[in-house]
């Protein structure tokens, strides 16, 4: 029986996903390399004003030009409201948390993008980042270009304190000279609770169209499998 | 020999007093001890004279001294010296003019006020090459006696000469000396000659019945030197008496023939004989005795002068004293002269030993005669000659004008040279001339005795020679000169430098020489028969230079500046030093110094050259040339940095810091030679193939020669270098940056580990920098050693207000 599951049931279906996987490998990097970040303000004081923070800089001035689209902000109960009306911009940057916010090394070498959001608990943060256009640095590159997500708290003119290295990077992203995309995630301590950035890792997000196509993929496996419950078994004689 | 004498009364009193104590041989301070005592005799003399002076007695003129003498010297002589103490230029009558120097020179020495000393000095003229004019040569033997007149001929030269002088006074002492060549052409005292000069002593009439008498004396002359025994020289003298009462002009001249009144020459015109023999005495003066001896002087008698005015003349001939002399003090023994006139009397006793003198020739050569006349009051007279001045040379003061009967009156008319003047007074001319050339004039004199004499001179200045420019200053040897100036007629002697010159003088004015080919930088000096002149300053004598030595002779490189001394000849204000070909800045130190600061950059690395000095135009050329090595030293390698090494080909710059890098330094990595940039002496750079550079080579600097050689061995570091994003502090101008430093070579690097960051860009600042170098801030990467194969970590700090890119290139350095 269960021979016969496997030759009849799970190798077609293993053969459907392997091709799908296969077409979003191949159709992943040519797309934007997209990036889901999420990070729980629970452990931020209620009542007090915090910014988020972005910035894409330049390693060096023979790096080709880096471009960082962040966008699908999300605000979790207990969240902030989302647009707060105070920004802090330098560099070349465009955009704000009402729609999307879009950073360049294009003119600039360091850019930096800020915006307020209220804290509280429980409360969640969480947008979307498409670096696929961060340059990958040459050999002779004295630096690679960087993302980096972090949290200001307006109320102090601190930021918030993190196990990055510098103590204040929650999320990362940059690539080495072979374009490999090198993502850190950290985490902020509050009241002995660690409270630690979370992303998708460094796979591309898959576009609409793949998640159609896997879904009639795992429709028509339903009904094959079904059918064959139904049928004979052939056995080896 | 014969003496004439003339005498003023108060002249003739102080004369007797002097004579008396010259007759003591009572020296001048002496003298002035005694004064005290003597001033109320003066007195009383004085006053007796006065009223009792015959009415043609007013005026005399002292006395005569005219004699002939032998060159006893032994040498050729070319001059003749009187010094007559307590007498001044002006005492000075008359001189004898006609022997081989013709004119003397008449001086004065007043150093000593109250006895000033007058000179009068015959001297040989000198040809133009030097050489004297005139002699006087050594006798070929003894000179028989020459009765006092036998030398006057001037064309003849058989080893004696006829001087003569007359003066005022009584002087306290005369000497008589020979001049002789010192081998340099200069004039010195040949001896003392034993002539004496007599002393004529006038006494005054003390009643008026009584005349006046005069005394004449002779005393041995001084001698040159203390004595060291108590007896001086021994001398024969043998007076005779020539004449008296003989109211006539007497002129010195006069004095080399018996009576001039009486060509016949056999007697006096009042009848007396011409010569009357007296006697021998032996003169010697004894030290210890307070007047000088038994031998010590020999008086006259004294002698009336009935009609006050008559002429005493003597002659005295000298001859040496041969006989046997006491050992211990110098005394001669025999004192009396047989009638033979050569041996002597008695029996004396020398050494232990009794000698008969009967068989001892105790008179030797005849020395001379001395002729001496006086005149208690002599007639006015006028002198032969007036010496020959120099301009711009104090003329002595000369009587032009002697004796004669107050008044007298003088008239000067023709010409003098600016500065001399004649004083119609006192018939004297005085002063310095200041111009030269040839002068004449006419002196008429006349008297209150009716006396009338006039002559003519010529009184000639020479210009003393002077240089006052020359042309050219400079110049190589055989370079024709020309001197400015004066007095160089009859220049005996040119030098450049001291070395001989050929010359030609032109004029008086100008005088032409050739540099001569040995000569040296040095004053030109001319020797003239007026004395000598030198340039003010060097002519410049242009040479070839020649180098002998140089110090040091070689050096290190690197070690430089350093001072280069050069030894050698020929050297000039102009001369320069060139050191590997190349000219350099020179300090002339003399004729054979230079010297000069070779600068660091041509003494950087080694190399073998040559140093010479050339003189600059007009100069005369380079000299040869010496050889110069600069030696390169051992290099030292201290540490090794290299650039980050990336993957790949090409090559990688290496930082070699050390010591002792020169500009041809070669650095080797392992088996294979690179050439090397030269920064400093610390430090290299080299551009090293990655496939050298991986593997951990060894590295070495090598310093060619001279000298150098290869250096310590190190190991070539291989590291990369990676570097992360630029993260900036929120809302600020900071900024941090990992770097991750991995040792990539096959063995450990010694730590410390560092990270420079070279060429940081201006808007940022390292702000966490553990130092800098040379401009470039770094970081530690690890204190300890970085072990193969691993790595370190490192967050670089900026501050960047501008926020440009921040930009540098990154280097790591390990010991």
């Amino acid at each position: 029986m269960g021979h016969i599951f496997f030759q009849h049931i799970v190798r077609p279906i293993a053969a459907v996903t392997l091709a799908m996987l296969i077409m979003v490998a191949v159709d992943g990097p040519v797309r934007a390399q997209l990036f889901n970040v999420n990070l729980d303000l629970t452990g931020l004081q209620v009542g007090d004003t915090y910014a988020v923070d972005f910035q894409l800089n330049q390693g060096d001035p023979t790096n080709a030009i880096s471009t960082a689209s962040i966008g699908s902000f999300v605000y979790g109960p207990g969240g902030g409201s989302g647009a707060p009306a105070s920004i802090f911009s330098s560099g070349n940057t465009v955009g704000n948390l009402a729609s999307t916010v879009t950073l360049s090394t294009s003119g600039s070498a360091f850019n930096e993008f800020s915006q307020d959001i209220n804290g509280g608990a429980p409360g969640l943060f969480g947008f979307t980042v498409d670096i696929s256009a961060l340059g990958v640095p040459t050999p002779t590159s004295a630096g690679a270009d960087q993302f980096v997500f972090s949290i200001y708290d307006v109320t102090t003119s601190t930021s918030l304190a993190t196990n990055g290295p510098n103590t204040f990077e929650l999320f990362t992203i940059t690539k080495d000279t072979a374009g490999a995309s090198q993502v850190q995630t950290y985490g902020y301590t509050n009241g002995g609770t660690t409270y630690t950035t979370t992303s998708n890792g460094a796979a591309p997000a898959p576009e609409l169209s793949t998640w159609v196509t896997f879904g009639m993929l795992l429709v028509m496996m339903f009904f094959a499998i079904a059918r064959n419950r139904r049928a004979p078994v052939a056995t080896v004689p | 020999m014969m003496i004439t004498h003339h005498c003023r009364q108060l002249r003739s009193c102080v004369s007797t007093l002097l004579t008396h104590q010259q007759r003591c041989a009572v020296t001048a301070p002496a003298l002035l001890s005694i004064m005290p005592l003597l001033l109320p005799i003066i007195l009383v003399l004085l006053s007796l004279s006065m009223l009792v002076t015959p009415a043609r007695a007013s005026q005399a003129y002292g006395s005569i001294n005219n004699f002939d003498v032998v060159n006893d010297t032994g040498v050729t002589c070319h001059g003749f010296e009187i010094e007559i103490m307590d007498a001044r230029s002006k005492d000075i009558t008359y001189t004898y003019d006609y022997n081989h120097y013709g004119v003397p020179k008449i001086s004065e020495d007043t150093s000593d006020p109250v006895h000033p000393r007058a000179f009068v000095r015959y001297q040989s003229s000198k040809n133009s090459d030097g050489t004297w004019a005139s002699y006087t040569a050594v006798p070929s033997g003894p000179i028989s006696p020459t009765m006092g007149h036998q030398f006057t001929n001037p064309s003849v030269n058989f080893g004696g000469e006829h001087f003569g002088v007359g003066f005022y006074g009584n002087p306290a002492s005369v000497k008589y000396s020979w001049l002789k060549d010192d081998g340099t052409g200069n004039l010195v005292f040949a001896g003392a000659v034993i002539i004496a000069t007599p002393s004529f002593t006038y006494i005054p009439p003390v009643v008026p019945a009584a005349p006046p008498q005069v005394q004449a004396a002779i005393v041995p002359p001084p001698p040159p030197a203390p004595p060291i025994l108590e007896f001086g020289t021994a001398s024969w003298v043998k007076e005779t008496r020539t004449s008296t009462h003989n109211n006539g002009v007497v002129k010195i001249e006069d004095l080399v023939s018996d009576d001039p009144a009486d060509p016949a020459a056999k007697s006096w015109r009042n009848g007396e004989p011409d010569e009357v023999e007296v006697e021998w005495q032996l003169l010697q003066t004894d030290y210890n005795a307070g007047n000088g001896g038994a031998n010590g002087v020999m008086n006259g008698a004294p002698e009336d002068l009935p009609n006050g005015d008559e002429v005493i003349t003597r002659r005295y001939d000298f001859y040496k004293y041969v006989g046997p002399i006491d050992p211990d003090t110098g005394e001669a023994l025999a004192d009396v002269v047989a009638a033979d006139g050569k041996h002597g009397v008695g029996v004396v006793t020398v050494n232990g030993v009794d000698t008969d003198l009967s068989t001892v020739v105790i008179v030797g050569d005849y020395v001379g005669a001395q002729m001496a006349g006086f005149d208690a009051a002599a007639k006015i007279g006028l002198i032969d000659h007036v010496q020959e001045g120099l301009q711009n040379d104090a003329y002595p003061d000369r009587s032009i004008v002697v004796g004669g009967t107050s008044p007298i009156i003088n008239t000067l008319t023709g010409a003098l040279p600016n500065g001399l003047s004649f004083n119609a007074a006192t018939g004297v001319l005085s002063g310095t001339p200041t111009e030269s050339g040839s002068f004449q004039f006419t002196v008429h004199s006349t008297d209150a005795s009716n006396g009338d004499v006039t002559k003519n001179y010529t009184l000639v200045v020479v210009s003393v020679t002077q240089v006052t420019s020359f042309a050219p200053t400079s110049g190589p040897v055989l370079t024709n000169v020309v001197l400015t100036g004066a007095g160089f007629t009859g220049a005996t002697s040119v030098t450049v430098n001291g070395v001989g010159a050929t010359f030609t003088v032109n004029s008086d004015t100008r005088l032409t020489l050739t540099v001569p080919a040995n000569a040296t930088t040095g004053t030109i000096s001319v020797t003239g028969p007026n004395g000598a002149a030198s340039t003010l300053t060097a002519f410049t004598v242009y040479r070839t230079p020649t180098v002998s030595s140089i110090s040091p002779t070689s050096i290190t490189a690197g070690s430089g500046p350093f001072t280069l001394s050069v030894s050698g000849t020929g050297f000039l204000p102009s001369s320069r030093i060139y050191f590997a070909g190349q000219q350099v800045a020179t300090t002339y130190v003399n004729a054979t110094s230079v010297r000069a600061i070779i600068p660091s950059l041509a003494v950087a690395s080694g190399v073998a050259t040559t140093v010479s000095v050339t003189n600059l135009a007009p100069g005369s050329g380079k000299s040869n040339a010496v050889s110069f090595i600069v030696n390169n030293p051992v290099p030292i390698v201290g540490s090794v940095a290299s650039s980050p090494i990336p993957a790949g080909t090409g090559k990688v710059t290496i930082v070699v810091n050390g010591s002792r890098f020169v500009p041809t330094s070669i650095i080797k990595v392992g088996l294979s030679a690179l050439k090397a940039s030269f920064v400093n002496a610390t430090t290299l750079t080299v551009p090293v193939p990655m496939a050298l550079a991986s593997g951990g080579a060894g590295l070495t600097v090598v310093n060619p020669a001279p000298q150098g050689g290869a250096s310590n061995a190190v190991l070539l570091p291989t590291v990369t270098v990676t570097a992360g994003g630029f993260v900036r502090v929120p809302r600020t101008a900071v900024f941090t940056q990992t770097v991750t430093v991995a040792n990539t070579s096959l063995v450990a690097l010694q730590g410390p580990v560092s990270l420079f960051l070279d060429s940081l860009s201006a808007n940022a600042t390292l702000s966490n920098a553990a130092g800098s170098v040379l401009g470039s801030p770094y970081v530690i990467v690890t204190a300890g050693n970085l072990p193969s194969g691993s790595s370190g970590t490192v967050i670089l700090k900026f501050s960047d207000p501008t926020l440009k890119s921040i930009t540098y290139t990154p280097r790591v350095t390990h010991n």
